[in-house]
């Protein structure tokens, strides 16, 4: 019986199949050739530099200088990026939608691998934005960023942290003090009742043209010291900590942001 | 004999020589399969907000490895003369802390260093630091359970001796069976079972737990809670920076455990405890020590690694105005606030908030 009943399948699913052969080649007449475009893996080192020398944490001296003359050392640098975007000549653009947190103290953080492959093309800029756009900045939407504790506070507008970069510096004095430099969404407390205000930047590389025919790494270098430089002369004896409910630095924080970062194949 | 005789006679003899056989059969002990029952950790619905605990490839949870893993945390067998346990140490009254001692008493009263920590919410901790004890001498909970039995402060016991008591007994090999599949006991096998029964200890249903259920996953439960106004307040003073700040490193309402799990130097004292350095002999981790969680700080006392403070309100006012700002190596976040006394109430009174009664009652947790 079974061996009858799979005859007779077999019989009808080759009577299908010849009768269907002539309406395949039809359908091959009208299909368009596709071009395959291969796709390549980036991955991203993210490297630090001070006054464009490799950067030291942790020293027990104060080895750097802002633009005020302040000397400063660096005890922890943590920050996030997102949305890494491939953008062509054409206005075209391929974008990486996830996230990467940053710790220096986690070797395995400096090196981030996209989950999107980016197809064979010439790029003409790559750029990111600097912690989570409004869409992305959700309060307690991300796990892993809960658990280590990333959150920013609600009553400063939520969401989660962008950079937290601390260390100390010499005051007018010569006395060591210390700064904590954490930014996220900023707080207005001008109105009534305070509103708050977006606080991430969206970065463009400067000459960060790439043409992509295989799997690529490039660096996105922060270069630390533009954070108190430029265009705004950050004072460390007026902002050093806390400078999280000062909407004034939160905003120096993210106009200074945008000369912080340089393309480096 | 007729033939319908001679039939009946030979089914019979058929029948008797099968029934031999299956006796045969018998006298073999039959080879019961060994299947652990898996388990899976019953979470508290708002710690998806948090990573998923990381659980050992080489020591999945099982129903039975719990349960050995419970009694074995409450046997004495376990120290030198048999007269402590770890649940000695560590009372699930007392949120698995040492009932209010500064350090624990170990066999023949040897005193040790430190406070003993509270244990509940441990199988975080792979997650985040992986380090484990004020000081970071372990790196999974399976390693830290190897410590204490061989600690000359502590059980002062040896692990083969461990062993051979436990072997001896004529219940611990049939339950290493029915967990591990073996009844040969080794040390590897007892603190994989204590590690298992431990990562069950989850605290997770304060007041405060409530209320975020409610608030922020719209889960809303018998008995669910309101804060008070000046429980409200208090947790604006323990987020604020430039008030309380607590939250940079005990985590704000979504970090859910109340402590990043990671190593600071709190600035208790110009000249600290090595702490961490101890370990990892790097001078940058002088002084510095786990951050422990605050839930629970009902039960919890006395505080800080080397149980100091015997008073929440003396650690309050410690952050508030004790902090030696010129130990090496101190937390960014620390510097002496300004607390009212208002402030000071009103930070206690959200603190309290987190404690877990029904983790400190939980019958599943007692011997």
């Amino acid at each position: 019986m079974k061996t009858s009943n799979f005859k007779t399948t077999l019989l009808n699913a080759l009577a299908i199949s010849v009768l269907s052969f002539p309406s395949c080649k039809d359908d091959e007449e009208v299909v368009i050739p596709r071009t395959i475009v291969e796709e390549y893996t980036a991955t991203i080192n993210l490297t630090q530099l001070v006054d464009g020398a490799d950067f030291r944490m942790n020293t027990t001296d104060y080895p750097y200088e802002n633009a005020m003359r302040q000397k400063f050392k660096v005890t922890k640098l943590q920050y996030l990026i997102s949305d890494i975007t491939f953008s062509k000549d054409d206005a075209t653009t391929v974008t990486d939608p996830g996230y990467h947190y940053v710790d220096l103290t986690n070797a395995a953080s400096l090196s981030y691998t996209l989950a999107t492959k980016i197809p064979a093309g010439t790029y003409s800029s790559i750029g990111f934005t600097f912690g989570f756009d409004q869409t992305d900045n959700v309060t307690g939407e991300y796990q892993d960023l809960n658990t280590i504790g990333w959150n920013w506070p609600a009553m400063l507008g939520g969401g989660y942290h962008f950079l937290r970069l601390e260390g100390g510096y010499l005051d007018s004095t010569n006395t060591p003090a210390e700064f904590k430099s954490h930014m996220g969404t900023a707080r207005d407390n001008s109105t009534t009742p305070p509103t708050f205000e977006v606080n991430h930047f969206d970065v463009t590389l400067a000459n960060s043209n790439v043409s992509v025919s295989t799997n690529f790494s490039f660096d996105i270098e922060m270069n630390i010291e533009e954070w108190y430089a430029n265009p705004i002369t950050w004072d460390f004896n007026v902002w050093n900590a806390p400078i999280m409910p000062i909407f004034g630095a939160q905003k120096a924080l993210n106009t200074n942001g945008s000369s912080v970062f340089t393309f480096k194949k | 004999m007729n033939r319908i005789s001679i039939y009946i006679f030979s089914i019979i003899v058929l029948l008797a020589s099968c029934r031999a056989d299956d006796s045969v059969d018998t006298d073999i002990p039959p080879v019961a399969p060994c299947e652990p029952t898996p388990y899976s950790l019953e979470l508290p619905p708002h710690f998806n907000r948090i990573n998923y605990p990381i659980i050992p490839a080489d020591n999945p949870m099982t129903i039975e490895g719990i349960t050995l893993g419970k009694k074995l945390f409450f046997e004495k067998l376990l120290s030198k003369n048999n007269s402590i346990s770890c649940g000695s140490c560590h009372a699930p009254a007392y949120a698995f802390n040492d009932k209010g001692m500064v350090s624990s008493l170990g066999v023949n009263g040897t005193q040790s260093i430190r406070n003993a920590m509270p244990l509940f919410n441990l199988a975080w901790t792979s997650v985040t630091s992986r380090r484990f004890n004020w000081h970071g001498s372990a790196g999974t909970l399976e390693e830290q359970a190897l410590g204490p039995v061989r600690d000359p402060l502590e059980m002062q016991e040896s692990w083969i001796n461990v062993v051979s008591k436990l072997q001896s007994t004529s219940e611990y090999p049939q339950l290493f069976q029915k967990a591990f599949c073996t009844s040969e006991i080794d040390s590897n096998l007892v603190v994989k079972a204590i590690a298992q029964f431990e990562r069950t200890l989850i605290s997770g249903d304060s007041k405060y737990d409530r209320y975020f259920l409610e608030t922020e996953e719209g889960i809303d439960l018998p008995g669910d809670y309101t804060p008070t106004a000046q429980e409200r307040r208090g947790l604006e003073i323990y987020i604020a920076e430039g008030k309380g700040d607590c939250f940079h490193c005990h985590g704000t309402p979504f970090q859910i455990l109340w402590s990043n799990n990671e190593f600071v130097n709190n600035g208790l004292d110009a000249s600290p405890d090595s702490g961490l350095a101890q370990i990892t002999k790097d001078p940058l981790d002088l002084g510095k020590f786990k951050t422990p969680s605050l839930r629970n700080l009902n039960w919890t006392a006395p505080y800080m690694h080397d149980g100091r403070f015997g008073t929440l309100e003396e650690v309050i006012e410690f952050y508030n105005s004790g902090i030696q700002s010129s130990s090496p190596n101190i937390d960014g976040s620390q510097k002496p606030r300004s607390l009212t006394a208002q402030d000071k109430a009103d930070l206690l009174a959200f603190l309290n908030t987190l404690n877990d009664s029904s983790f400190v009652n939980n019958p599943a947790f007692r011997p």
